[in-house]
């Protein structure tokens, strides 16, 4: 258990030194700022809000690779499919303006119909065609960008702007802040709650529910799979749609939980950075959420220390963390294996 | 004996946790001396390879060459001391040519490049002084099994080994290679070499070795000359009690028609017909055998009768029923179970617990769960049963399945099937690398789920299994069943004519 624990240590550590590296570097003094940042970071009201704020999107895009990832599919496409259900929760929305909640829920359906979707023509394509997930969510990325930036400014924009009408106030998710004194003022809404909930259903899900077990089966081995009555087809297409489905989902925060319209690249990457959540956790719904925390944690960090630092320094930091993952994952497996190993004759 | 050993074990000890794989094993490999080192799979066999060729450390004991203290920390030193390994899985480069394989980390030199003039003459002259004939300019990937095998005895020969450590050499071969590859370590060991032959093949181990070490739960229980002993004698030692494999036909007579198979016609992935019209019958109570020399339709035909691969035409009826057209899970659900060849890939989830292992392909209904969520309580008490009935060793449903031995993952994926309540079992190479304990355990478990009124389809490459555990033999050559006869008035001998196609129109 403290082994699976190792990756993240190794990543913590990482991101401190070679901060404190570059930070020195560039002629400042790397405790002050570095104390500062987290400071300002973990330790103030606004500075935690904005790391839970953050994190959001991040949880939606790791879960939305954890699951495919369960059943031993890539789903590197979770930036088109939450641009898909980014503009899907707008349009939604937007028509039922007036609607209250009705109309969120509509939205929330909406987005995670159009991400799923996406999702789940991918997963047809591997199934039936054997197209790989990865070129196929790869190119999914431009067709679903392109596509939705046509409908955009073909249909949807507010004239003069290259953004979707502003959505009132009624269809938006409820800040927390009107019913937490706590985090009054924060820019915290339920889309926090509702992917903390999904990371914990969805832990559940996998682990102790048959389709949980069938996925995870036919992750492993999908030979001994299809054996033992399992339908490839199910698996494949199904866990690509969830996935597809919740990358949705962080389209649908961004656009009724932060921006309140849709607008082309609103995500700023963060359909990518799920990967590196995901592969941090190691696809357990549950670790995806600190392991989401703490990316935006750094990022929070790198933006309070923008005064003093370069902006690009947390993307450095951030691409560090990925390699430093993708160095101990096998490490991490390796280890594992020595223990399990019995003899063997 | 008092020539001094090339390769001495003196009391090695390794153990893996709390496991302990080798206990105060001691061995003595001889010049011109075959010696077999044989157990059941998890015995510590490969344990004490390793530390015999510096893969492994020893916790405890000495390995002495030539009488000489030494410290392996790698294969490297091993190499440097005169060992040879040919490992069950071979160590060579596809792309290189048989010459390059062999002359592989010590190539000769001139002018600063390889001289592969010189790699291809000491490899012709290695092979053809020991009888070992390969072309030295082939590559090794489209060569077959048994000569990549000799490439990797040429290739430990021309490091200089004085001792050849063999690793499960013949698990990989057909008849014809083990033949081959016995006659060239008899000449190796003419030549003076010590060769150590790790296996659990006991026919093998009676016909070529000069003398035995049994190894049982990582102890030596037995040290004896190969003419004064038997296979049976070793057989109990291995297993550390009786061993009968012997027939045992049935004593009912067969009841109604549980399995019928008209005109199955299924295609390979390339669209060829690999069962081209097969028709059989499976009553209750009885066992049907399939022998075939491999790669004549019977992988086809098990995922055909499983409904892992749908047939192109023809009829699957299952207790009256047709499920030609029937999903896998509807045909297990019909009461249709089957152990696949290939346990690792399609039979068992390696990864997985035992426990979860246990109840795969039923574990969509009860006890493993209700209502689509999982219980817990019901996988842990199936589990449970499961390993205690079939005597899974370590009995700790939750390793792995990948930690158990190759028996041991036999024993659970059969144990499954047979306790998943079918009402027709297939069952294809049911005993595929398993050691002669597990069988025993295995044929019991088959033959009482017979005895019970099972209907059974063994599909297997082994014809003393199929002749010890069947009532009828169909024999299958190129998707079509060429000859069919009673089991017991069948031999090895009369079988194998029909299934190299003898008397069969091409």
């Amino acid at each position: 258990m403290l082994l699976a624990l190792l990756p993240a240590a190794l990543a913590v550590t990482t991101v401190a030194v070679l901060g404190a590296i570059i930070i020195g570097a560039l002629g400042k003094d790397a405790l002050e700022v570095g104390g500062q940042a987290l400071h300002a970071t973990l330790l103030t009201g606004y500075g935690l809000s904005q790391v839970f704020f953050k994190s959001t999107p991040l949880i939606l895009c790791g879960l939305a690779v954890a699951v495919p990832l369960t059943a031993g599919l890539f789903n590197v496409g979770g930036e088109g499919q939450l641009a898909a259900g980014g503009l899907a929760a707008a349009l939604v929305a937007g028509w039922l303006a007036g609607a209250g909640a009705v109309a969120t829920t509509a939205a929330v359906m909406a987005a995670a119909l159009a991400g799923g979707a996406a999702g789940a023509g991918c997963g047809v394509l591997r199934h039936t065609r054997g197209v790989h997930e990865v070129i196929s969510t790869i190119m999914a990325n431009f067709i679903l960008a392109a596509g939705c930036g046509w409908l955009l400014h073909a249909f949807a924009a507010e004239p003069g702007t290259s953004h979707t009408p502003e959505l009132p106030a009624d269809v938006l998710f409820t800040r927390l802040g009107s019913v937490l004194d706590a985090v009054q003022g924060s820019l915290l809404s339920t889309s926090l709650p509702l992917a903390l909930v999904l990371a914990a259903l969805l832990q559940w899900v996998l682990w102790r529910t048959v389709w949980g077990f069938e996925l995870r089966a036919s992750g492993l081995a999908p030979r001994a799979a299809v054996h033992a009555g399992i339908r490839a087809a199910a698996m494949v297409v199904g866990s690509m749609a969830l996935g597809g489905a919740l990358a949705g989902l962080a389209g649908a925060h961004f656009v009724l939980g932060a921006r309140r319209f849709f607008e082309e690249g609103m995500s700023g990457g963060e359909g990518f950075l799920g990967i590196a959540v995901a592969l941090m956790a190691r696809s357990q719904p549950a670790a995806v959420v600190p392991a989401a925390l703490l990316f935006a944690a750094l990022s929070q960090a790198g933006l309070s220390m923008a005064s003093h630092v370069p902006r690009e320094l947390v993307l450095v930091l951030q691409g560090a963390v990925v390699l430093v993952l993708g160095g101990t994952g096998p490490l991490v497996d390796a280890l594992s294996r020595r223990r399990a190993e019995v003899r063997d004759g | 004996m008092t020539v001094t050993p090339l390769l001495e074990a003196v009391e090695l000890s390794r153990a893996y946790g709390a496991c302990v794989a080798n206990e105060r094993v001691s061995l003595a490999l001889r010049a011109g001396r075959i010696h077999a080192l044989v157990g059941e799979n998890g015995a510590g066999k490969s344990t004490l390879c390793r530390m015999l060729f510096g893969l492994v450390r020893p916790d405890a004991g000495r390995i002495l060459v030539d009488g000489r203290a030494v410290t392996l920390r790698s294969p490297r030193d091993a190499m440097a001391a005169g060992l040879g390994m040919v490992h069950q899985h071979f160590m060579l480069v596809d792309e290189l040519t048989v010459a390059q394989n062999v002359v592989l980390g010590r190539e000769p030199r001139r002018g600063g490049r390889m001289d592969l003039a010189r790699a291809e003459a000491e490899t012709a002259e290695l092979a053809a002084r020991f009888g070992l004939a390969v072309d030295p300019r082939a590559p090794v990937g489209g060569l077959a099994v048994g000569v990549q095998q000799r490439v990797e005895i040429l290739k430990a020969l021309h490091g200089g080994a004085r001792v050849l450590l063999l690793d499960e050499p013949t698990a990989v071969l057909t008849a014809q290679e083990v033949d081959a590859l016995l006659a060239v370590l008899r000449r190796l060991r003419d030549e003076g070499r010590a060769i150590l032959v790790v296996t659990h093949k006991l026919p093998e181990v009676m016909a070529v070795s000069d003398e035995v070490t049994v190894l049982r739960q990582g102890r030596v229980v037995g040290r004896l000359d190969t003419a004064a002993t038997s296979a049976v004698a070793l057989s109990e030692l291995m297993v550390g009690r009786h061993v009968d494999l012997s027939r045992r036909p049935r004593t009912t007579t067969p009841a109604e028609e549980r399995l019928r198979v008209e005109d199955l016609v299924v295609r390979g992935p390339d669209g060829r017909a690999r069962v081209n019209g097969v028709s059989l019958s499976v009553r209750a109570g009885e066992v049907v055998g399939i022998a075939g020399v491999e790669g004549n339709g019977q992988a086809e035909l098990v995922e055909g009768l499983c409904g892992a691969r749908s047939p192109a035409s023809g009829r699957v009826v299952l207790c009256g029923q047709d499920v030609s057209r029937a999903s896998v899970r509807r045909r297990r659900d019909a009461g249709l179970c089957h152990v696949p060849e290939d346990r690792l890939a399609q039979g068992l989830v390696p990864a997985m617990a035992v426990a979860d292992n246990a109840v795969l392909g039923v574990h969509h209904r009860a006890p493993a769960s209700r209502g689509g969520v999982l219980r817990r309580a019901g996988i842990a008490a199936a589990a449970q049963a499961l390993v205690r009935a079939y005597d899974v060793r370590p009995a700790d449903p939750a390793l792995p399945v990948a930690a158990l031995s190759g028996g041991n993952q036999q024993k659970v994926l059969v144990g499954r099937e047979l306790s998943a309540g079918p009402r027709v079992v297939i069952l294809a190479q049911p005993t595929r690398g398993v050691d002669v304990g597990a069988m025993e355990r295995i044929h019991a478990a088959i033959l009482a789920a017979r005895d019970a009124g099972l209907a059974i389809l063994l599909v297997s490459a082994e014809l003393t299994e199929l002749l010890a555990l069947s009532d009828v033999i169909h024999v299958l050559y190129r998707g079509r069943i060429v000859h069919t006869v009673d089991a017991a008035a069948a031999t090895v001998e009369s079988l194998g004519p029909p299934m190299l196609g003898a008397g069969v129109a091409a």
